[in-house]
């Protein structure tokens, strides 16, 4: 659970107009779990990286990104 | 209208793991007692004996419900979580990791200790003693990282969705 996992779940949920909660229904994870992968506390399973990517139709890397 | 509102398997998971932290806690108090019972009186053993009863049947309320709902989800089909999907179970793993490191610890010093300066301690107590502090620091170190480490973790967003 390092933070040295960038992403842009935030970024993706404000263009589909959704809340962490209708995200975390959406790939079957609770609230908690989607807030804590958006400030980088808690670094996601393979599972749940691409459920994210599948709903929001992009590749993963598009969402999730090592730092430069 | 429908009066049962649909819970999410990850939702249940997450409250099983949370309620199984208050169970032990309140098992932490059951052992307490049988530790103290040396110190009790016939009045007092039976107000223990009775008050550990309902202890024991509040575990099982706690715990009960929602893993009971959560063994039907998976059986019936309707459950695929992951223990990895859910950052509780990630917290609930470390803190058991912990306990266990911390309790071997625990194991090895308290046990030389005991040789030395309690040597008329019996085995049941030192085991009692053991796992109220292996019980007692899985709890606090849960705890801790559910509330200090994660209190910095924002809430809700529906706000600033809207604006």
């Amino acid at each position: 659970m390092s933070g040295k996992l960038e992403n842009r779940i935030r970024v993706f949920r404000a263009e589909h107009r959704l809340s962490q909660n209708d995200l975390a229904e959406k790939i079957g994870v609770t609230r908690k779990t989607i807030s804590t992968i958006e400030v980088g506390r808690f670094v996601p399973s393979t599972i749940i990286a691409l459920k994210m990517a599948r709903f929001f139709n992009v590749p993963v890397e598009e969402i999730f990104s090592l730092p430069k | 209208m429908n009066i049962h509102k649909e819970v999410s398997p990850a939702v249940l998971m997450d409250k099983i793991l949370s309620r199984t932290v208050l169970g032990l806690l309140i098992l932490i108090v059951i052992i307490a007692l049988r530790l103290a019972e040396n110190l009790m009186d016939a009045t007092m053993l039976q107000a223990k004996d009775y008050l550990e009863t309902i202890l024991r049947v509040g575990i099982a309320i706690i715990i009960l419900p929602p893993f009971l709902r959560f063994a039907w989800m998976k059986y019936s089909g309707k459950c695929q979580v992951q223990e990895d999907d859910s950052y509780i179970a990630i917290i609930f793993r470390r803190a058991a990791v912990l306990a266990f490191a911390l309790t071997f610890v625990s194991l090895t010093l308290g046990g030389a200790m005991v040789d030395k300066y309690f040597p008329e301690l019996d085995l049941l107590t030192f085991a009692r003693l053991i796992t109220m502090l292996s019980l007692s620091l899985f709890c606090i170190t849960y705890y801790y990282l559910i509330f200090i480490e994660g209190r910095d973790i924002p809430d809700e967003d529906e706000e600033e969705l809207s604006s």
